[in-house]
């Protein structure tokens, strides 16, 4: 064998090797991400309303079911007056998803906010005495509840608060004043140790409002708050510390610190600060800053009309169904906000609101959409027969969750 | 005192000249030794014995035969010989004989029709009276004493009629002689029952012992006897007859007994097919028959008794035919035909001596217990003999061995530090250096590994049980991880440890055993086989826990020396289907976890084939015999085509985590390569050009694209994965490694070491050095690790429970989440065998959306419905604070905690199982994947089930029945048995062919045939 046979083997392992260095510097190929078949959420609101009839607005009226609470459905459950009772609204997809329901007990009307059940929460009770818990289970299960009231002093012990039984599709009344003999406020603290409820404070004499339960937060913002004879701003401490407040009214005359709006409460103990005079009958907007999270609402009464405020968080995209009324625009913000409004006959008119200052829209019943380049609060007035405020909340849509990676190998340490 | 090699060490003692020892007492204590026994008194002459030598187609040994009859020290009355028609020169020797004085007469009686008819032939015509007959073959070489011991023996006080002398093998030079027979017995089967051990030394340790019968040849025995028994019978023309007549002497109350100082080679021509005779055309088959013959003729039921054995020989016949004798085979099934259809000559063998004898002495038939003894010594022996030709020793024993001491060089001298050792000692030192984090609580796992399974049972269950959804059984290796666990102890999770760690050490020990083969037992042998082990470490194999990657590390050596040895081997060898059997196992084997090597199998036997260039049919054992192993799995191959291409567990594996660093991977590649161009420069002069250039393409081939396959990627079950490049780049190891040592195997007639033996040993150790340097200092950043399980205790109790349920495991990082399903028997050996989400992408989505709802914040009011439908009764989450607390917390069935650790888990609150079981309306609902092999038990019966309409889950009726409800899929009744069928076939191929006691010994091929 000659010298020149070696050339070809040779060649052929420097070829390779060199191949062999070339593939160390190549990525190796990564996995195409495949969209993956996500499920569409289900969620539901739970709309207990005081009255007889009711008619149900909600913000997509497609692939929602409404049914009652015993898993019967609805006939046209969104024609006028359909509802005779609890009603229950699932809605199967991504998007916005609010609701609420106007119903009618004589002349009088109410506009009720619908909301999601939950295992916790806190329900503001303007005044003890004339209001009733109202426990709604639309599960399938038993849910099983511990209140827990805390008045001007702290928490008031009593009996029979505790493992309240709330059956499955079923609703239970609790008549606070049975637990609280005086005409003061309280806040009512819910967990459910087994199932969820929807809970809110119903008002048994003097009108028909309802309250709606709300979480603690550092601030609260309230908008539409009628002029009035009477405002009172309940708060709660629901902490271990003692929380400063500070309270700001904001209006036409632009934002200032209603007198004796600056307190402190202590922890469990919830307080009544009386803004009557410092908001001198003007229609405003609230904003109240705490040093920790606090509950609140406020309790209007013009004439013989009462108003209760639940709080709502300042936003830039605000949408929600609403009555027809006069929309208050309130910017809690420090500079000059752009406002867009478009109301459900898809009108849209654009508003400046002046920082800490209100603007407002007249707008139909149905779906507003606000949106807004600053954080701002809304609510719509009411006004005919009688005296009525809502607020507008933020978007809360269901939006679809990113995927995260599968890794076969989790879990070990 | 000492003696030097040819002095007699007890001269002094016995030499009178040599002076007087130092005392007297001495002599006297050894006066003993040099006593002369006392002769026997001697009744029976020589002169009284007629001898008969039957000659036929002897010419080839006869002179062997001749000679020795004439130089026994004390002659027969009467040599006559008698030639039963030869047609060589058989019959001129003879007569030649008769001129010289050695025979007394020569009888020409033509063709006869056996042994015994030959003798009567001659006792008919010869004149005188003689008291003993003896014997005598044509193939006999009576030792000079012969005759006289057998004489002295009838002389005794028992006076024995019968007397069966020993047969020895053929003498061979330097080689003590082995027994051949000393009288033989029958056992139950028919067969001969010598009652030796294989290969037995003559030490002239036997005593004479009564015996049932024997060889006709050296047979002496009183004239009387035979007259009364009718000498041989005719029935039994050329074996057996000695058996039978000594069977029948007993019978009649003669004296039969054995005579070991007595002692004729015996070349047994005849029985071994050597005579050139149309006597004897089939030699086993002639012996098998007649035996069957005998026994039923000393039978009380003789017809009954032949039934028997033929039923027996066709037994045997089939276990020869798995024994790969075809031929013994053939034998045992013509003897069982031919007895069926010559059962008169039965009813004439009865007719001519009567029936039966009713008993016979104890001790003339073996027991059982020394049938089997005798059976389990010479598979022992063939064992050993076995052991010993692979070591290179000579199986035989050499008088060396007998009479050899420490002085007379018999045994060498062994070094305590061979290249053997030392590599075995460096072996063992690197692997448990690098596995000293290895050996805490919790369970190995790494990229490529799932952890153990927890019990024997989960691990045979990983094999045995199918994954639903998916086609035939599931992968083979788990059914080798099972077995092993088995052999562990029944510990899975030791037997892993052992394999993954010490895959290194064994494969290092198995290289070195096949290139000891080649180059010999030095240091470049060692040197190479060192590279092996190193050049897996650094490939990633054990860092990765590839399962796939430590058995081709272990059978990889193996399969490549059998490749070796199988294009260097003859098509015309003895077994020439053992090699390519063995190779055929070793790849398959390999290919239950890399099913690439099974195509090895096609390329290799083609790759022969075109060497060769003819077909030869046991390179289809090759080809298509690792596909025999794969049979069970080659469904789900087809279903995953992918598969081919991957590891064990491949949808485990992420990312290229454990994998070499850039910089030594450039290393092995530089230094292997050094390597191979070593090789081929060496290899030029004398390696064949076809096998330089097969090997050559061989590294270069496997090295690119086990370079560049591992880039791409290949769908398995829905996942996209990388195909492994451990067989490909192990394979190109194995080809450089295979090509030096042929390269470099030259014998070297210089104690100068050759450079390019230090070249290749110098490349071998920087690789050893580089791999097991990575594989200590790196151990403890190894992805390998002994981890605990995350989980905490209480979900795993839930999950080993009988609600049998799942659980969801997210990680949160850094704004994105990992997740898994996992359940008491996953992740385990196997879930990377399918997709590792209930076997299917499409649940995988489901369970990644409701990850994705935990992992967001944004559960879905149907969250724990979903949950629950999928089994799952826990969510656990790690790693990092939960988004959207208090939307999770308000989502329906759910309750959670968290730990002191930050562990949050949910758990779906009604007890969720799998089994969902609605005791009011009497229907159950399975939380599995829909397959029609899913057998449920309800208290014990099967009830039927049917596939949920949304394409997840089962459901059925418990048909008003109580008890227990169970679940599991059923295995394919085929599955073991065509597993067991391919290991099974290919085993018998590699296994040695079995032999019929009595065939030729090897040794006989050495013996000479004529006088010299």
């Amino acid at each position: 064998m000659r010298a020149s046979s070696l050339v070809a083997p040779l060649t052929t392992l420097v070829v390779a090797g060199a191949t062999l260095v070339a593939a160390g510097f190549v990525r190796p190929a990564q996995p195409v991400e495949r969209p993956v078949a996500m499920v569409p959420p289900v969620r539901s609101l739970s709309c207990a309303f005081p009255g007889a009839l009711g008619t149900v607005f909600t913000t997509q009226a497609e692939a929602v079911a409404v049914t009652t609470p015993s898993g019967a459905a609805v006939e046209d459950p969104f024609g006028t007056e359909r509802v005779t009772g609890p009603v229950l609204l699932t809605r199967t997809g991504e998007g916005h998803f609010a609701a609420a329901v106007l119903s009618k007990a004589g002349d009088a009307m109410s506009w009720t906010e619908c909301g999601a059940p939950a295992t916790r929460g806190t329900v503001m009770l303007p005044i003890a005495t004339d209001t009733e818990l109202l426990l709604v289970n639309t599960d399938q299960v038993d849910a099983v509840v511990s209140i827990t009231l805390h008045g001007p002093s702290g928490r008031i012990t009593s009996a029979g608060l505790e493992g309240v039984v709330v059956p499955r599709r079923q609703s239970v009344r609790v008549p606070i004043s049975v637990h609280v003999p005086t005409a003061t406020a309280v806040a009512a603290t819910f967990v459910a140790t087994q199932g969820r409820v929807r809970a809110s404070a119903n008002l048994t004499r003097g009108g028909r409002e309802q309250m709606a339960p709300s979480q603690a937060r550092n601030t609260l913002a309230f908008a539409g708050v009628p002029a009035s004879t009477k405002v009172r701003l309940v708060l709660f401490n629901p902490g271990r510390e003692t929380v400063d407040v500070v309270v700001s009214a904001l209006g036409v005359r632009g934002r200032f610190t209603a007198e004796g709006g600056e307190v402190s409460i202590d922890p469990g103990v919830t307080v009544e600060l009386d803004l009557t005079d410092p908001l001198n009958g003007e229609s405003v907007g609230l904003l109240v800053e705490g040093s920790g999270p606090i509950a609140g609402a406020v309790d209007v009464t013009a004439g013989a009309d009462r108003v209760w405020l639940a709080p709502q968080d300042p936003g830039t995209e605000l949408r929600d169904v609403v009555p027809e009324g006069q929309l208050q625009l309130v910017n809690t913000g420090e500079s000059l906000a752009q406002v867009t409004v478009e109301d459900t006959r898809r009108a849209s008119t654009r508003h400046q609101v002046p920082a800490g200052g209100t603007a407002t829209v007249a707008v139909p019943a149905g779906v507003v959409r606000i949106t807004s380049d600053k954080p701002i609060a809304a609510g719509v007035l009411v006004t005919g027969k009688g005296l009525a405020s809502t607020r507008v909340r933020a978007v809360q849509n269901t939006t679809r969750p990113e995927p995260g990676m599968l890794d076969p190998q989790l879990g070990q340490t | 005192m000492t003696a030097s090699s040819g002095e007699d060490p007890w001269a002094w003692a016995r030499d009178d000249d040599a002076g007087p020892p130092p005392s007297t007492a001495p002599i006297q204590d050894w006066a003993w030794a040099h006593e002369e026994p006392e002769p026997l008194p001697r009744r029976e002459s020589p002169e009284q014995v007629l001898a008969v030598l039957v000659v036929h187609q002897a010419a080839d040994w006869l002179d062997r035969t001749l000679l020795a009859l004439a130089g026994l020290t004390e002659q027969p009355g009467r040599l006559v010989a008698v030639d039963t028609g030869s047609t060589d020169a058989s019959r001129q020797m003879l007569i030649d004989a008769r001129a010289r004085g050695v025979l007394d007469e020569v009888v020409e009686a033509g063709p006869q029709p056996g042994f015994g008819a030959a003798v009567a032939h001659v006792l008919g015509g010869t004149s005188g009276r003689f008291d003993w007959l003896w014997l005598l073959h044509d193939d006999l070489e009576p030792q000079p004493e012969a005759l006289r011991e057998l004489l002295v023996r009838a002389s005794a006080d028992d006076h024995p009629d019968l007397l069966f002398p020993k047969l020895l093998q053929p003498h061979r030079r330097n080689h003590p002689d082995q027994l051949a027979e000393v009288g033989s017995s029958v056992t139950a089967g028919g067969s001969r029952f010598l009652g030796l051990a294989p290969g037995e030394i003559d030490q002239r340790q036997l005593d004479s012992r009564p015996v049932l019968g024997g060889s006709t040849a050296g047979m002496l025995v009183r004239r009387t006897v035979w007259d009364d028994l009718g000498g041989l019978d005719p029935a039994l023309p050329l074996f057996r007859d000695g058996q039978d007549f000594g069977w029948r002497a007993n019978g009649s109350g003669a004296l039969v007994v054995t005579a070991p100082d007595a002692a004729l080679h015996h070349r047994q021509e005849g029985r071994f097919g050597d005579r050139d005779s149309d006597l004897i055309q089939e030699p086993a088959m002639t012996d098998r028959l007649l035996g069957m013959r005998m026994m039923a003729a000393h039978a009380a039921d003789p017809r009954r008794e032949l039934a028997r054995q033929r039923r027996l020989a066709l037994q045997r016949s089939a276990g020869y035919l798995l024994g790969k004798a075809p031929a013994e085979a053939r034998a045992e099934f013509g003897a069982a035909r031919q007895a069926g259809r010559q059962r008169d000559e039965v009813d004439r063998m009865l007719a001519r001596s009567g029936p039966a004898a009713a008993t016979l002495a104890p001790g003339l038939r073996p027991a059982a217990r020394e049938v089997w003894a005798s059976r389990r010594d010479r598979v022992a022996r063939a064992a050993s003999d076995s052991w010993r030709e692979r070591r290179g020793d000579d199986p035989e024993t050499s008088l060396d061995d007998l009479i050899g001491d420490d002085f007379a060089g018999g045994r060498t001298r062994r070094r305590l530090a061979t290249p053997g050792r030392i590599l075995m000692m460096v072996l063992v030192v690197a692997t448990f250096s690098s596995a000293r984090h290895l050996f805490g609580r919790g369970r190995l796992s790494s990229v490529a590994l799932a952890p153990a399974p927890h019990d024997l049972a989960s691990a045979w269950a990983a094999w045995l049980q199918p994954t639903p959804g998916e086609w035939g059984a599931n992968a083979g290796w788990l059914g080798l991880m099972a077995l092993g666990s088995t052999l562990a102890g029944g510990q899975p999770e030791v037997f892993v440890r052992l394999l993954v760690v010490a895959a290194p050490l064994l494969g290092g020990l198995l290289a070195h055993r096949g290139l000891r083969r080649v180059l010999g037992d030095g240091w470049l042998a060692a040197a190479l086989a060192l590279a092996w082990p190193a050049s897996a470490v650094l490939l990633g194999v054990t860092a990765r826990g590839s399962v796939s990657g430590a058995m081709a590390t272990i059978l990889l050596p193996v399969a490549a020396g059998l490749a070796v040895r199988w294009f260097r081997q003859e098509d015309d060898v003895a077994d020439p289907w053992r090699v390519p059997a063995a190779l055929a196992l070793a790849l398959g084997f390999l290919a239950l976890g890399s099913p690439l090597f099974a195509m090895a199998g096609l390329v290799i036997g083609a790759a022969r084939a075109l060497t060769r260039r003819r077909f030869h049919a046991p390179g289809l054992a090759v080809a298509l015999g690792p596909w025999l192993l794969l049979l069970p799995w080659l469904p789900r191959l087809v279903q995953h085509p992918g598969r081919l291409l991957t590891g064990t567990d491949p949808t485990l594996a992420r990312g290229d985590a454990g994998a070499m660093p850039l910089w030594m991977g450039a290393c092995l590649a530089v230094l292997m390569m050094l390597l191979a161009v070593l090789g081929v420069i060496q290899g030029r002069p004398r390696l064949h050009r076809t096998a330089s250039t097969g090997l050559v393409v061989g590294v270069a081939a496997s090295a690119v694209i086990g370079a560049w396959l591992p880039k791409l990627l290949v769908p398995v079950d829905g996942q996209s994965v990388h195909p492994s490049g451990e067989p490909w780049q192990l394979t190109a190891v194995a080809c450089v490694l295979v090509l030096v040592s042929l390269a470099l195997n030259r014998k070297r007639t210089s104690p100068i070491v050759p450079r390019a033996h230090l070249a290749a040993v110098l490349l071998s150790l920087l690789i050893a050095v580089l791999g097991f340097g990575v594989a200590m200092v790196g151990a403890s950043r190894s992805p390998l690790q002994v981890r605990q399980t995350a989980v905490p205790e209480f979900v795993t109790a839930v999950q080993q429970s009988s609600r049998a349920s799942r659980a969801l495991l997210i990680a949160m990082d850094a704004g994105t989440h990992r997740w898994a399903l996992t359940s008491a028997q996953r992740p385990a050996w196997g879930s990377g065998e399918a997709h590792p989400v209930l076997a299917s992408p499409e649940r995988s989505d489901q369970v990644a959306a409701l990850a994705a709802q935990f992992a967001q914040g944004t559960p879905s009011d149907d969250l724990a419905a979903r949950l629950a439908r999928l089994g799952i009764a826990h969510v656990v989450m790690t790693g990092g604070e939960v988004r959207g607390q208090a939307a999770l917390s308000n989502a329906p069935g759910l309750h959670s905690s968290t730990s002191e650790q930050g562990t949050t888990v949910w758990t779906v609150q009604g007890l969720t199982s799998r089994l969902a079981l609605d005791e009011a309306a009497g229907t159950f609902r399975l939380a599995e994947t829909p397959d029609g092999r899913w057998v449920v038990r309800v208290g014990g019966d099967r009830v039927p089930v049917q596939a949920d309409a949304s394409g997840f889950g089962l459901h059925g009726s418990t048909g008003g029945k109580s008890g227990a409800v169970t679940w599991r899929m059923a295995t394919p009744w085929w599955q073991v048995p065509a597993q067991l069928l391919g290991v099974v076939v290919l085993a018998v191929l590699t296994a040695p062919s079995v032999q019929r006691q009595g065939a030729r010994p090897p040794a006989r091929l050495a013996t000479p045939r004529r006088a010299s």
